[in-house]
């Protein structure tokens, strides 16, 4: 019979007995509502064992990939150790300041050391520990092929952390952050021929550029576009980069949208995003949403609108584990 | 006799079935705008567990009761002709899945 281990307690399964209702019958209190795998209330994560594919079915491709699974629906096979979404104990891991660029002139570009042992996958987020301010920040590079993380801080009048940065910051000083955050990355299908629209403005370009750099990395054979959204033309970065990008991988595309532009086809980027995903083929897309709140939760439910699927569309960090009201 | 949730194909045509009806309210001018508000993820999570219930499949749904969980919309003007509404798009998205009309009714 499986054990399962949680926090300090450890359950011994009976035949057929879920792992919910295995921690229930110690006591424990797991969030849950409908218990029969459609609410997702009770997601949990196993940091140790295999869980049945049942146990994941309709979650989404990048909860699957970090051993989220439904506890309801999980009788496993195998001994689990598990843990609540809120309980995962994240390390906190000493980094080197590399090097400092201003990207324009609110952002700026951080590269910190990898410190041993840290994976994470371009797109998530790690939130950066400095006195005693904590601030996150989404991933732009690849960890283990750059050798270092890439933040873009975005300066913040009065933010303390941004100010940090901007002004104090230099190569050489040590910080510390914890991590990795997040469900906002590339999932490899077993074919790789799907189309990916990444959209954002600002600094919102970080978690992109990573995913999408992640993506061709990982030999993705399906188009790839990445839209760039601004007010003005000055607000752009990285189009060098991106650019070069686009030559050198020819399932890659860098389009930019600057409001002030007044192109008709690109200035508006709701728009130009909607018919881009017409243009890639709205059903098997999948999407990825970053940048200012407003925008992200208007693109969202416009490109669902045009026929992506729910669980396609990826953009704020999941807060999923409380149970709904 | 089997349930509607077993002949439609269990959760994955579920999860389809969501996806279409709620686009369709989303797209209505007539009830979008009590939506407004609302966590597009949340909202479809909470239609996913309604209606495997209604299908009848291996729920336990601990929802509100539909009175209860609407009596803030009921404030905002919701009334039987937009049930009506949702009827009419739960019974197209229904269609759209190639149910019988006999088990739509």
């Amino acid at each position: 019979m499986a054990v399962v281990s949680y926090q300090k307690s450890k359950v011994v399964l009976q035949d057929n007995e879920s792992v919910l209702q295995g921690l229930e019958r110690l006591g424990e209190k797991i969030p849950s509502s409908c218990r029969s795998g459609a609410c997702q209330c009770c997601l949990m994560r196993a940091v140790a064992g295999a869980v049945p594919a049942k146990s994941q079915e309709g979650l989404k491709e990048t909860l699957k990939s970090q051993h989220y699974f439904l506890a309801c629906q999980c009788v496993p096979t195998e001994d689990l150790a598990v843990t609540l979404p809120a309980d995962d104990a994240v390390p906190v891991y000493p980094a080197q300041v590399i090097s400092k660029k201003q990207l324009n002139e609110e952002i700026t570009s951080i590269r910190l050391s990898c410190p041993a042992g840290f994976r994470c996958r371009p797109g998530q987020y790690i939130q950066v520990m400095q006195d005693s301010h904590i601030r996150s920040y989404s991933v732009a590079s690849l960890p283990i092929e750059d050798g270092f993380l890439e933040l873009h801080v975005r300066k913040i009048p009065g933010g303390s952390m941004s100010t940090w940065f901007h002004e104090t910051c230099q190569p050489g000083m040590q910080c510390s952050f914890r991590g990795p955050f997040g469900s906002c990355f590339y999932v490899p299908d077993a074919d790789r021929q799907f189309p990916i629209l990444l959209v954002g403005t600002g600094s919102g370009l970080a978690p992109l550029e990573g995913i999408a750099r992640d993506a061709l990395q990982q030999e993705h054979e399906g188009p790839v576009v990445l839209i760039h959204g601004s007010l003005r033309e000055s607000g752009l970065y990285h189009g060098n980069e991106l650019t070069a990008l686009q030559s050198a991988n020819k399932a890659f595309s860098y389009r930019t949208s600057v409001v002030e532009s007044g192109e008709t086809e690109s200035a508006d980027i709701r728009q130009f995003a909607k018919s881009e995903l017409t243009r890639l083929g709205a059903a098997g897309a999948r999407i990825f949403l970053c940048g200012a709140p407003d925008l992200v939760n208007d693109l969202k439910v416009r490109l669902f609108l045009a026929g992506a699927a729910s669980s396609h569309i990826h953009c704020d960090p999941f807060i999923i584990n409380a149970a709904s009201t | 006799m089997s349930t509607l949730y077993e002949r439609l194909g269990g959760a994955d045509a579920v999860n389809a079935a969501v996806d279409i009806f709620y686009r369709k309210m989303l797209a209505d001018d007539r009830v979008n705008y009590f939506f407004d508000n609302t966590d597009m993820d949340r909202q479809i999570a909470k239609q996913k567990s309604f209606l495997t219930m209604v299908f009848g499949g291996p729920n336990n749904y601990t929802g509100k009761d539909m009175r209860e969980g609407h009596k803030h919309l009921i404030k905002r003007g919701l009334n039987d002709t937009h049930v009506d509404i949702v009827i009419e798009h739960l019974g197209s998205t229904l269609k759209e899945l190639g149910v019988p009309d006999e088990d739509i009714s």
